[in-house]
């Protein structure tokens, strides 16, 4: 039967759900024990006058509430020690421990009170056989009580730790599918590119057909690794740079002498393992908004090194800078998607700014923790 | 039929693309689909390519739509209302609105990579409308206005728009500028000296006083719900009203309430 991971310090009070406001603690099952006993005193003492007990109200309650304390103090006891000695324990063992024990504290409360109330000894009643089977049904009424509420406290708890868990299975898979969708999203090759690309390699293909054919393996390469992208969970940074080379590669082909590109990665920051297509649309901005645009072109570098927080990856372009651009059909969307992505993928630990950079261009970072 | 001298001018054509080896390819292509044509000009972007239609005056001008400068809708539309306007024919690799409204009006527009066959088809079309008598040519401009409206760029004649409302906001932070896109702001707050921008991963600090960002907002996006803050409509998940009987705009993922002001109210009126 599973039972929730850490067992939790239940007091039957706790069956109410007014008294599942306050958080367990030593003091508070104190009082939770005092409250307890005083609803079952009364009820007891109702119970005895609707039975016909001819007794004074008054003094019923008084005798009832004093039992009611005595055996209840004595169960909160015997709880205590048993979780000091067998702490999280709950098997069936225990439950038995729990329920003779239960009975125990309920017939020896019974006889304390009588011997209280009587002005006698209580503990020379003790071995007196008759009078602990006067005392016995009351014991095991007292026990199958306490055990009753207790096991519907336990169901409770177990369905609600099982509620919870499945509330946190259904935010996991809604967060994995956010994240799926929105890796898909930036894999996605833009038609554009494709197509610019391919009428480039079919203009070379006669007068420079050398060149035809290494744009054509370049853009395989950048086919393949998108795609594998838009599968995989994880990339390295290494294969990453790979595959933004390899597009800036064929965008170098096609805009000649406008774009000029170098990639600066510290050796050691290669394998470290990172979520694929986070660099490339950070570079894709940066020749779309930032080279593109601008009459005589400029230059990328791509730089990435290792920091205190883990990993930071840049992107610089001396290109036009911010303008407020009329938006590019594939453009606009990127960033956003990004930190969309990051958010979902490492909470605020990743991060991803822009910024103006001195000599016109913008640099846009990636911090991501390793 | 009113001026035959045109069948024997050659027929100039300019090429605009800013990809070389596109021009190249195309240039290749037309010397084997129209031989007669002459090529007088090729641009790299938008800016020459105006300056040389201006300075040369071209009969059919091959543009390309993404230009640096100024893209091939931009210039097309400057072309249009000039008197003696050139054949616009675009050639882009991808664009489905582009292809919509090319069957509504533009003389052609061609996919690229371009091929040899479909251009002698736009060849043959060219040849025959410039042949043809000079008031058949006058609504052309009107047809290339036409498309322009339908790719949602306004005539050259327009007046100017309005300044263009806020994009970035440049913040200061130790050695550099931090960027931040208008969309990700959630608030704005003014202090004594700065005003506070709030985003979803922290605050930035910058000097632009509260009245100036207003004007730069636009007023659908950002409300200004106090003398001190304005916030960013899409973030405000709804109101409430404290114990005091102030109203607090409360925000989407966030902790923290905007009291709005007595004058401000109204805005959330009908909410």
């Amino acid at each position: 039967m599973p039972t929730p991971a850490t067992t939790p310090s239940l007091h039957p009070l706790e069956t109410f759900a007014p008294f599942r406001r306050w958080r367990p603690s030593p003091l508070r099952n104190l009082v939770y024990t005092f409250v307890w006993n005083g609803i079952v005193g009364g009820a007891l003492a109702c119970a005895a006058v609707l039975f016909g007990s001819r007794a004074p109200f008054g003094a019923l309650l008084g005798e009832m509430l004093l039992a009611s304390n005595i055996i209840g103090f004595l169960i909160h006891a015997m709880v205590h020690v048993l979780r000091r000695v067998a702490p999280g324990r709950n098997g069936p063992a225990m439950r038995t421990a729990r329920l003779l024990m239960t009975a125990c504290c309920a017939t020896v409360g019974m006889a304390g009170t009588e011997a209280l109330l009587g002005g006698r000894s209580a503990f020379g009643f003790l071995p007196q056989m008759e009078l602990l089977a006067r005392y016995l049904p009351g014991a095991v009424v007292v026990s199958l009580l306490m055990v009753a509420v207790l096991a519907a406290g336990e169901r409770r708890i177990a369905r609600e730790v099982e509620a919870a868990r499945q509330q946190e299975r259904i935010a996991e898979a809604a967060r994995l599918l956010a994240e799926a969708k929105l890796r898909t999203l930036q894999a996605q090759i833009e038609p554009h590119f494709l197509y610019n690309t391919l009428a480039n390699v079919v203009s070379l293909i006669g007068p420079e057909p050398a060149r035809a054919r290494h744009m054509l393996e370049r853009l395989i390469d950048f086919l393949r690794a998108s795609l594998s992208a838009s599968r995989a969970e994880h990339a390295t940074l290494g294969s990453e740079i790979d595959l933004a080379c390899a597009w800036l590669d064929l965008l170098g082909v096609r805009m000649g002498a406008r774009l000029r590109w170098r990639v600066d990665v510290a050796t050691d920051c290669r394998d470290v393992v990172i979520p694929p297509m986070l660099i490339q649309p950070l570079v894709e901005n940066a020749v779309m908004h930032g080279i593109e645009p601008k009459v005589d072109g400029g230059t990328i570098v791509v730089r990435a090194r290792r920091v205190d927080t883990g990993l930071c990856v840049e992107v610089a372009d001396d290109g036009i800078g911010l303008v407020p651009a009329a938006p590019r059909p594939g453009g606009g969307v990127g960033l956003s998607n990004l930190r969309e992505r990051l958010r979902s993928l490492h909470g605020n630990s990743a991060q991803v700014q822009l910024l103006e950079n001195q000599d016109g261009g913008v640099t846009s970072r990636l911090l991501l923790p390793v | 039929m009113t001026d035959r001298g045109a069948d024997i001018e050659p027929i100039r054509a300019l090429l605009a693309d800013d990809e070389p080896h596109l021009l190249a390819y195309l240039e290749e292509l037309l010397a084997s689909a129209w031989p007669d044509l002459r090529i007088v000009g090729r641009a790299g972007n938008g800016i020459e390519a105006l300056r040389l239609v201006d300075e040369l005056a071209p009969d059919v001008v091959f543009l390309d739509i993404q230009m640096p400068g100024l893209n091939g809708l931009d210039l097309a539309a400057r072309l249009a209302d000039e008197r003696k306007a050139p054949r616009v024919v675009f050639t882009t690799a991808h664009d489905v609105y582009a292809l919509q409204a090319y069957e509504h009006a533009a003389f052609d527009y061609l996919l690229k990579p371009i091929r040899l066959e479909r251009l002698q088809r736009t060849v043959g079309r060219l040849k025959d409308a410039l042949a043809a008598p000079a008031s058949a040519s006058a609504p052309s401009a009107e047809m290339l206005a036409g498309l322009l409206r339908q790719l949602g760029v306004a005539p050259a004649a327009a007046p100017a728009p309005a300044p263009a409302p806020l994009q970035w906001i440049r913040a200061a932070q130790g050695q550099e500028t931090r960027l931040i896109a208008i969309d990700e702001v959630i608030y704005f707050q003014s202090n004594d000296k700065y005003t506070s921008v709030f985003v979803a991963d922290g605050e930035h600090l910058i000097r632009t006083p509260m009245r100036q960002l207003r004007e730069q907002l636009d007023p659908q996006q950002f409300w200004q719900i106090h003398r001190s803050v304005i916030v960013a409509a899409r973030h405000v998940a709804g109101t409430r009203t404290d114990f005091r009987g102030r109203l607090l705009v409360k925000l989407k993922g966030r902790d923290e309430q905007l009291v709005v002001s007595r004058n401000y109210a109204d805005l959330f009126r009908q909410m």
